[in-house]
This record gives C-alpha cells, sequence and structure tokens, in this order.
C-alpha cells in the first residue's frame, strides 16, 4: 500500500466518530438530492400531456419548483459541510503536504492526498446515497400522481431513467470531488514553509490584529478578553456556528417547503372538475413526500449537530487548557467561565445572523420561484 | 557540490520591503561541515529553504551538483530533493500517521524503490533505534523524533544534509548525540552537511564557520 493511502486510513481509524458523521452527512444529503431529482423527473415523464393545461399541472409545476429550490439549497448546505470538514484538517494537511515536499514528494504524489480521501470518503458516500435516494424518489413521485388522480403516462424507456441516474451520478460526484479537492491542492510555497515551522499563517495574521475602536475600550476587561480569544480563533469560531446553522436550517427549510406548498390551494379550488376541492387534498397528496422529507432533514439536522458538538468541545479543552495562563497571572475560575460564557454568546449571536439571512434568502428564493 | 550566486530575496511588508538575502554568495566543497550561525531574522533559514527548493528568490543561482535549483521545475525539483538532499528541522516534521519504520523509509517509497532492510536495520542501529520500528511519533521522546529524522535523512543516501536548528528543541544530552550523529554522516559517510544553529556548542562541530547578518556573510572562517 502506498505511504499516501497509509496515512488516509490511519487518520480515518484515529477519527472514526468525525469521518463516520462526514460519511453519513454525505450520505444522507446525497440520498436527499437524489429523492427530490427524481420526484421531480418522475412527475415530468409520467404526467399525462392531455392534463397540460388543466390547474392540476399547474400545481404540479409548483412543487417541482419548490423541490428544485430546496434541492439547490441543500447542495448548498452539503459543499459548505464537506468544505468546513475540510478546513477543520487544514492545518495538518498543509503540515502532510510540506512534509512531503521537502523528503522530495512530487507534485502529483502530493495531490494524490485529497484524491486518496475522495475515493476512501466522499465518493462512496455520495454514490451510495444516489440509488436508494432515486428509487425512493420514483416511489413517492408515483404514488404523488396517484394521490392526486392524475393521468400517468405508460412507464418511458429504462434507459430514460439510466440517463438521469448517470447525470446525477456525475454532478452528485463532482460537486463532492470539487468540494473536497479544491480547498486541498492550492497549497503555496509559503504556506510550505510555514508548516514546516508549525506556524499557522492564519491564527498568526488574526493574532496580530488588534482592535483600538473606542467602542472595543469602552467593553470590560472579560468581554474584551472574550472579544480576543474570538478574533485569535477567527477560523475555528466561524467553522462552529457555520456548522450549528446549516443544522437549524434544515427544518427551516422544510417548514419553508411546506408552507409554499400548502398555500397553493387556490389554483387547485379554482377548478372543480379537477376533483380536487380541499387543502387536504393537497396535504394527503404531499404528506408521504413530507413524511420523507422530515426524516431527511431530521437526519441531516442531528448529523450536523454532532459534528458542532465535537468541534465545540475540541474548542472547549483548548479554552481549558489556555485557561492556565489566565489563572497563571491571577484571573479566578469565575471570571474565566464569564470569558467563556462570553465566547458562547458570540458564537450563538454569529449563529442566528447567518441562520436569518439564510432563511431570508431561501423564503425569497421560494416566493420567486413559487409565486407570493 | 553547492555554488551559490548572488542570491536575493526580499519580502513585501506593511512597512516596505525586509531584504532577507543581499545578493549573498556562497561555496560549499564535497564533504564539507558548515555551520550557519547568525542572529534571528539574518536570513539563515531563507538560504535553507532556498537550497532545498521550499522557496524561489528574487534573483541568483542556487547550483546544487552543478543543477540550478532555482529554474527546475517542480517535478525535477522534487526528484532531486529525494535523491540528493536530505532536510532536518528543529521541530522533527515526522508524520504523525505512520511508524518509524514508514517515517525512515518515505522518500524511498515515494522514489517507488524496493526498500534495503539491510541498509534499514544498519541505520536504525546507528541512531540507536533498532527495537523500536513499529512505534509512533508521539510514543518518542524529542531526542527520538530527531534522531528519526537523521535515519529519513540517512536512509535516502543524500550528498548534502541541511538541518535547521536541529538540536534547538533538546537538551543538552541530546542536542550532543544529534551533533555526534550528524558529525558522523559527515566524517563516514562523506555527507556535505549545511547547519544552521544558534547554539555555539552545536557550530563547534563543523569546520567551517559562517556568521550572518542583514541577510549577508559578514564572517567565514574555516577550524
Amino acid at each position: 500500500m502506498s505511504p499516501i493511502r497509509k496515512i488516509a486510513l490511519r487518520r480515518i481509524k484515529q477519527a472514526p466518530i468525525k469521518h463516520l458523521l462526514l460519511f453519513a452527512a454525505i450520505l444522507v444529503s446525497m440520498m436527499l438530492i437524489s429523492m427530490l431529482v427524481f420526484f421531480s423527473a418522475e412527475t415530468i415523464l409520467r404526467q399525462n400531456l392531455a392534463e397540460k393545461e388543466l390547474p392540476l399541472s399547474s400545481f404540479l409545476q409548483t412543487v417541482r419548483l419548490c423541490i428544485t429550490v430546496a434541492a439547490g439549497f441543500l447542495v448548498l448546505c452539503s459543499a459548505i459541510m464537506i468544505r468546513i470538514h475540510i478546513g477543520l484538517n487544514r492545518k495538518q494537511n498543509e503540515q502532510l503536504l510540506a512534509v512531503l515536499t521537502s523528503v522530495g514528494a512530487s507534485p502529483a504524489q502530493k495531490k494524490a492526498f485529497p484524491f486518496t480521501q475522495l475515493q476512501l470518503i466522499y465518493a462512496p458516500a455520495a454514490l451510495c446515497g444516489i440509488l436508494p435516494g432515486s428509487l425512493l424518489g420514483v416511489t413517492l413521485g408515483r404514488r404523488f400522481l396517484g394521490t392526486l388522480g392524475a393521468l400517468i403516462s405508460p412507464a418511458p424507456s429504462a434507459l430514460l431513467y439510466l440517463g438521469v441516474l448517470l447525470a446525477q451520478v456525475i454532478v452528485g460526484v463532482g460537486i463532492t470531488a470539487l468540494c473536497c479537492l479544491l480547498p486541498q491542492i492550492t497549497f503555496t510555497p509559503r504556506s510550505v514553509i510555514s508548516a514546516l515551522k508549525r506556524q499557522n499563517p492564519r491564527a498568526a495574521v488574526t493574532s496580530h490584529s488588534y482592535r483600538q475602536s473606542n467602542t472595543f475600550k469602552q467593553k470590560s476587561l472579560l468581554r474584551r478578553l472574550a472579544q480576543k480569544s474570538v478574533d485569535y480563533s477567527a477560523p475555528t469560531y466561524h467553522t462552529i456556528s457555520l456548522s450549528f446553522s446549516i443544522s437549524a436550517f434544515y427544518p427551516i427549510l422544510m417548514l419553508l417547503m411546506m408552507w409554499h406548498l400548502l398555500h397553493v390551494k387556490v389554483v387547485l379550488d379554482a377548478n372543480p372538475f379537477d376533483g380536487i376541492e380541499t387543502t387536504g387534498a393537497v396535504v394527503s397528496a404531499v404528506s408521504h413526500l413530507f413524511l420523507c422529507l422530515g426524516i431527511f432533514f431530521l437526519l441531516l439536522t442531528l448529523i450536523g449537530l454532532a459534528s458542532a458538538w465535537l468541534m465545540v468541545r475540541l474548542q472547549y479543552a483548548n479554552r481549558r487548557a489556555a485557561g492556565k495562563t489566565y489563572f497563571s497571572i491571577g484571573m479566578d475560575n469565575a471570571d474565566f467561565r464569564r470569558v467563556m460564557r462570553h465566547e458562547l454568546q458570540t458564537l450563538i449571536l454569529r449563529s442566528a445572523i447567518v441562520l436569518l439571512i439564510g432563511t431570508m434568502i431561501a423564503n425569497t428564493a421560494f416566493l420567486m420561484c413559487v409565486g407570493g | 557540490m553547492l555554488h551559490i550566486q548572488n542570491l536575493r530575496k526580499t519580502y513585501p511588508t506593511t512597512d516596505g520591503e525586509i531584504v532577507a538575502l543581499d545578493n549573498l554568495s556562497l561555496v560549499v566543497n564535497r564533504g564539507d561541515f558548515v555551520a550557519v550561525v547568525g542572529r534571528s531574522g539574518s536570513g539563515k533559514t531563507t538560504l535553507l529553504n532556498m537550497i532545498g527548493g521550499l522557496d524561489t528568490p528574487d534573483s541568483g543561482s542556487v547550483m546544487v551538483d552543478g543543477i540550478d535549483m532555482v529554474r527546475l521545475p517542480p517535478k525535477r525539483a522534487a526528484l532531486l530533493r529525494r535523491k540528493t538532499i536530505g532536510v532536518i528541522y528543529q521541530f522533527y516534521n515526522l508524520i504523525p500517521e505512520l511508524t518509524l519504520r514508514e517515517n525512515i523509509t518515505l522518500p524511498t517509497e515515494l522514489d517507488g524503490r524496493e526498500i534495503d532492510e539491510e541498509r534499514l536495520d544498519h541505520i536504525l542501529s546507528v541512531v540507536g533505534l533498532k527495537g523500536r520500528e513499529g512505534a509512533y511519533p508521539d510514543a518518542l521522546s524529542g531526542g527520538q523524533q530527531q534522531r528519526v529524522a537523521i535515519a529519513r535523512a540517512l536512509f535516502g543516501q543524500p550528498s548534502l544534509l541541511l538541518a535547521d536548528e536541529p538540536t534547538g528543541n533538546l537538551d543538552a544530552e541530546n542536542s550532543r548525540e544529534i551533533m555526534r550523529l550528524l558529525t558522523m554522516m559527515n566524517q563516514t559517510y562523506g555527507i556535505t552537511v549545511l547547519m544552521v544553529t544558534h547554539s555555539e556548542e552545536a557550530a563547534a562541530s563543523a569546520g567551517r564557520i559562517i556568521t550572518m547578518a542583514d541577510g549577508r556573510i559578514i564572517d567565514d572562517r574555516r577550524r
């Protein structure tokens, strides 16, 4: 086995929970995206063209648009999640690549490391999620059309499904590969030297920046210390707050989608000959879809929260270790706890702001596509 | 072995330009043991990085065995590093996921060559780590980790060894042991050694001591 592969495998063994969570997150995300894509494909391929001008068609179109918006946000969230994971190991990876450079690894051999990670975790997780997701999407699509009482066309050629599946695999694995590889193959010679000296250039920059605004000076000492700490560990705090925001964003995305779908009843009620009378019919039509979405979004939220919790624990341990410096200059434990509380407040505030902005963007996207 | 001509390197900062190397020229003969001393920021490590091909100068040339490291494409520079140059750092720079044995044989494996078990055994005995081949770096002391780094450099049979503060992180006893190994590499295997150090005791092991200040050589003594 090549040394690069050995290193990648041992890293997985050393931190199994972290890698398992990442695998699960990519798997569930891909399954969900694949389910949504195939649900839309099934409703397009099986819908009878004779119904094209009826309000039912307009409802189907709205559902598909909602699903497209949700899938788009899911792709974005998955990309950010992979990027977060790569970011967590950035320092470790930089040091590895720097050592490999110093012992004479060729550029191709250095690039082999992220490719091996892609082979071992990212690509298998994406592939494992796509097939079951697509089957579930097709089943839900058929059930949805059946509940609505739509005229169903005969099943199209299996080749067509295979084509959609292939496109899904290419796009899914392609996006995963891009998110995984891009941040890792852009190391500069400066980062190699810095990593060899065990200096984190980003931390060095933030540690040397200092605030001198009056607002900052007027804050209490403990708040200023907390602010300094947040500045110093900026990449870690950004990552944690982003991770929390994304975890909380999944149920919000689900709720927004439900909200917008349940508000299209007017279109259906407009034509009594469709045989669909009330909102209840719409709810029953989309209930299975929502049940599946609910399970998936819940899983993604739990996985995201677990990852964020792991990061918080790691940062807490780092801060406890750093606390020795404060204690050595006479700060008591209660004050140190207050500093930590201020840091936590900043973290929560940042997560809430990111979540709020994300929700507003998602809501606007739904309004634009579905029509408010 | 090593011909450096008019090497210049500057780093831009917010306060202007810092000259790390100021038209530095240097010749090191095969089999020399050279210690480079000087204050922090005098350009010692920058010089070592240039020779190792880890950094590129603004102008000048670095010829290692007649090959200009500066103008070498990355792939060939990597090959030269693997076959001709061994590097030892202050912080050992071992790969934590690889065992002691795997760390030592890494450059050879990257080269796709067979591992010479006899030679590996011999080198492990030389550095006093025989029987610990399966240990991971975090189970070793600082002195032992530095000996692994030396073994890694030695196993690749380099003709030039670059050492950046090899004793900077070690106690007196371990420092002496590392210096003994470096002297042995130079005298027994004929490896040219270029060592950057702050330690006068370490520099005393070298046959030639170069003093640097402000990116220039201000003193060059042979002992």
